[in-house]
């Protein structure tokens, strides 16, 4: 019998130690579970879309301008900012060979019909009251078409824009931007190497992700 | 913004030139031009023109001639001022279309 109780409390003794040991343990994972500080990750991911105008020209598609959008926050003032934007513009045909057979592009600054995926940095500056200031810089890849003339090609330009945005109501932000492409195009029917330049101005709005 | 509107209005100018689908540029046929091709040993390589019946229906720089049922055609001076056009391009005197008897030099095969 007194063997049996010291066996016991010998078993208690080490029940409880080992108690105390677990809670020991569940008390620093705990500790090491304390909410870390973060960027508010609620606001973290927005989407969007833009409508404007594209001024292109010569081998430079433009026309009605949308744009939709998907950002995410990288810090408190720089977010990544990926695109998919469009551009539909006339189609009729401008190219023709000039009088030393070569061949040329004279489009307006409404013509033609581009497809673009773009990657992107987008940084706030501080602003006034609620409007608040950004700048971006990007690269694309973006499809060029001139169906009047069959005209095909793809250009890589950079982005560089900017713009401001409000928020009008809890998740609802309004924002007017305007952004310069620039790069190398290279396009069929001889046309080969050209220079790719737009411009496109727009307002729309973002909305702040859960 | 301004400078990026002014660079990018000095980059579309410097497309554009005195010939184009509707007066002066090369053709073989109709698509070629916005309105008709001429070809022919009048119009080596083809020529892009507008139908006409009075010089106000041509764009500037050139005249209405009396030609394949009225055509505009570049004015000129003297042969020099054909040859942008090309070899086989001359300046001669051609009847107007809106002038019956009247004659006017314009660029022309020959």
């Amino acid at each position: 019998m007194h063997r049996w109780l010291s066996l016991c409390a010998f078993g208690l003794l080490i029940s409880s130690s080992a108690l105390a040991q677990a809670e020991d343990v569940l008390a620093s994972e705990a500790s090491s579970e304390q909410p870390v500080p973060q960027p508010d990750a609620r606001d973290s991911q927005e989407i969007g879309v833009v409508v404007g105008m594209a001024l292109g020209g010569a081998v430079s598609p433009g026309g009605l301008a949308v744009d939709g959008r998907y950002l995410y926050r990288l810090s408190e003032l720089d977010w990544l900012e990926t695109a998919a934007s469009f551009s539909l513009g006339s189609g009729a045909a401008e190219c023709f060979h000039d009088r030393a057979s070569e061949f040329v592009c004279d489009h307006g600054l409404l013509d033609g019909f581009a497809a673009e995926g773009s990657i992107g940095i987008r940084r706030y500056f501080a602003g006034q009251k609620e409007f608040r200031p950004f700048l971006r810089g990007g690269v694309g890849l973006r499809l060029l078409s001139f169906s009047g003339d069959d005209v095909l090609g793809a250009a890589v330009p950079f982005l560089l824009g900017g713009g401001v945005r409000a928020e009008v109501a809890n998740r609802v932000l309004v924002v007017a931007e305007a952004t310069l492409r620039g790069g190398p195009s290279l396009l069929n029917k001889s046309l080969g190497l050209e220079p790719y330049v737009s411009l496109s101005i727009g307002a729309g709005v973002e909305f702040t992700l859960e | 913004m301004l400078a990026l509107a002014a660079g990018l209005s000095l980059f579309t100018a410097c497309g554009s030139s005195d010939v184009s689908r509707e007066l002066g540029a090369q053709c073989q046929a109709k698509r070629d031009c916005d309105e008709r091709c001429l070809s022919g040993e009048d119009f080596p390589s083809g020529m892009c023109t507008l139908s006409c019946e009075t010089d106000q229906d041509c764009p500037t720089l050139s005249r209405c001639i009396d030609a394949e049922g009225g055509v505009c055609l570049y004015r000129c001076q003297v042969p020099a001022d054909c040859e942008f056009l090309g070899t086989g391009w001359n300046c001669l005197a051609q009847e107007r279309r809106e002038v019956a008897g009247e004659e006017v030099l314009v660029c022309i095969g020959g």
